[in-house]
């Protein structure tokens, strides 16, 4: 199958004091187009730097980041913009919507940055539509409920029609009713649109909805080895 | 980007508010300071002006700002210059500075011939009463009588002398206050001596003529041709200009770093914001271009503020000193809103540089 991202020897070291801290360590993985993969593994064993590394937000120690074939572990941070606004959606624990604006305005952000200042409006109500909150456009992110801000952050991953979507532990914050359903929302998404996704989870059970399983210790893929 | 921008703006009400005020008493003191001075000088050049003499005759070492002149020459040297070839008529005037009355800072009176005065085009319009006949009379303009209250036959006390108002004069030609040459040169202890003369030509054509020649025959003394007065004034003042340049440097520093604290904190306040941006691959042009665009904003609705409280104090102005001149002019107006501009621009650069570095990761991460 087509891998749309890879990684070669991957290693991340962070320097606290005068300790190396290895949050990432040799890893080597591949994704491919449409897949759904978890990767589970408990906190503090480097999945958060590893999904940060693979989205191009931060740059690796040694080791190498292919995107579509680009290496992205080498190119300008201007390109690795370009990167993360054109091919990666990302989704995370906390939402990250901007307080102060609407569903729609925050959509709209999103949709500014990729296209140089361009809305289609019709694309983000299909969108917002898609993840079930079309009712939803004018409200703020705090007149909706946990579980509705993590659809918004989904909607807005979404909204430029991303390669990739790597989603930080989206249900970390949720009930698990919310849970469920932003899971389930993943799911649909990856089975009807095709949509390639990462999921990033300590939660074993939440791992299970992904097709295929990594697991993580100590910075390092420990299964499938 | 505007949404976010104007988002911002109204999420921290407070910090808005700071800034906004910020740059507005920016242009207010910009407005308001050089609206004063060259209200003032304006009014003083006018007035000079439509007294209708050619040329202002001055001793040696005195300045065009008459109010500032403590230089007297005698007055026999009307003699001399009324025979110099292209002058028609010539009057002495002696002036002094008073603190009475109103004015910004003070009124000049001056002491005049009125016969004399009249030949040279001094042409004092009385709206009431009587023009100056005996020694104690006082002629005051309509806008100096309203504001001190003033009518025909009051007691004015000037220079231990206690003065009649004879007339009330139509606003606009020489000083506010007038009374009799030898009554002022003798209050002064300064008899037979004049400030200047007040000179008038044969014909318009030959003004500079006429000055070269004055100029030639008394050497030290100054002319001054009155249609030059405004600029030779605004010259004459430059320690006024410099002051005034001094507040409106300091207005614009002032405004630049509150803008600059105001976009830093918010910078420090949103690194989490900063971060999602760099999350939706914006680029650095964008960040900046997002904090610049906030900075602006929070500067054309300052300058907009400025403007509504500069005319606000004009108002204000005019009202309670009615002897003072504010004259806010459209090119101060444009200049002011640039310099607004300007500093809320450079206020937001450098954090907006430093908001465009941020890492994404810690940012993103930042508590």
């Amino acid at each position: 199958m087509n891998k749309i991202l890879r990684t070669e020897n991957l290693e991340k070291v962070y320097r606290v004091g005068k300790i190396d801290i290895h949050a990432v360590q040799g890893v080597n993985l591949g994704i491919e187009k449409g897949e759904f993969v978890s990767i589970v593994g408990p906190s503090g064993c480097g999945k958060s730097t590893l999904l940060h590394l693979m989205g191009g937000m931060a740059k690796p120690t040694t080791g190498r980041v292919f995107i579509e074939g680009i290496d992205i572990s080498t190119i300008s941070d201007v390109k690795r913009a370009k990167i993360r606004r054109e091919k990666i959606g990302f989704v995370f624990q906390r939402f990250n919507l901007f307080s102060a604006l609407s569903s729609q305005q925050n959509l709209e952000i999103a949709m500014q940055i990729c296209r140089n200042g361009n809305v289609d409006h019709q694309r983000i109500k299909e969108i917002m539509a898609l993840v079930g909150l079309e009712n939803k456009l004018h409200h703020k992110p705090l007149e909706l409920s946990m579980g509705e801000q993590q659809r918004v952050a989904i909607a807005r991953a979404l909204v430029n029609d991303p390669l990739l979507i790597l989603a930080d532990e989206p249900t970390g914050n949720l009930d698990s009713e919310n849970s469920y359903r932003v899971l389930y929302l993943l799911k649909d998404l990856n089975r009807n649109l095709g949509q390639t996704i990462v999921l990033i989870t300590h939660n074993q059970e939440a791992s299970k909805i992904a097709d295929r399983k990594i697991k993580m210790k100590d910075g390092m893929v420990i299964s499938p080895s | 980007m505007a949404n976010l921008a104007l988002a911002n703006l109204t999420k921290r009400k407070t910090r808005t508010l700071v800034s906004i005020l910020a740059v507005a008493i920016e242009i207010t003191l910009i407005l308001v300071l050089i609206g004063l001075t060259k209200g003032t000088l304006n009014d003083v050049a006018a007035r000079i002006q439509s007294i209708g003499a050619d040329i202002l005759f001055l001793p040696p070492g005195s300045s065009s700002i008459l109010s500032l002149n403590n230089y007297f020459m005698h007055s026999n040297l009307k003699e001399s210059i009324i025979t110099t070839e292209g002058v028609k008529a010539v009057s002495p005037v002696i002036t002094w500075f008073t603190n009475k009355l109103g004015g910004m800072g003070g009124n000049i009176i001056f002491g005049i011939d009125p016969k004399e005065f009249n030949n040279v085009g001094g042409k004092l319009e009385l709206l009431r009463g009587t023009s100056l006949q005996g020694e104690y009379d006082m002629l005051v303009d309509r806008r100096l009588a309203e504001a001190n209250n003033l009518h025909l036959n009051d007691q004015v006390e000037l220079l231990n002398r206690q003065f009649t108002i004879v007339g009330i004069l139509k606003v606009g030609v020489g000083a506010r206050i007038y009374i009799l040459l030898t009554t002022l040169q003798n209050a002064l202890n300064e008899p037979n001596r004049v400030s200047l003369f007040f000179v008038k030509c044969q014909s318009a054509e030959l003004v500079g003529e006429v000055a070269s020649r004055l100029e030639k025959s008394f050497p030290g003394y100054k002319t001054q041709l009155s249609e030059a007065y405004a600029e030779d004034l605004a010259e004459s003042a430059q320690g006024i200009n410099q002051f005034i340049s001094a507040i409106t440097v300091i207005a614009i520093l002032v405004s630049f770093l509150v803008i600059l604290l105001a976009m830093y904190t918010t910078i420090i306040e949103r690194t989490r914001e900063i971060g999602i941006l760099k999350a939706l691959g914006a680029t650095k042009a964008y960040i900046v271009k997002a904090i610049v665009t906030e900075a602006v904003a929070l500067s054309i609705i300052g300058i907009l503020c400025g403007y509504l409280l500069s005319f606000a104090a004009q108002t204000w102005i005019s009202n309670t000193y009615p002897l003072i001149t504010i004259i806010i002019t459209p090119t101060w107006i444009i200049l002011a809103g640039i310099l607004g501009l300007v500093s809320g621009f450079l206020g937001s650069l450098y954090p907006s540089y430093r908001a465009a570095r941020l890492d994404p990761v810690e940012a993103l991460n930042y508590e």
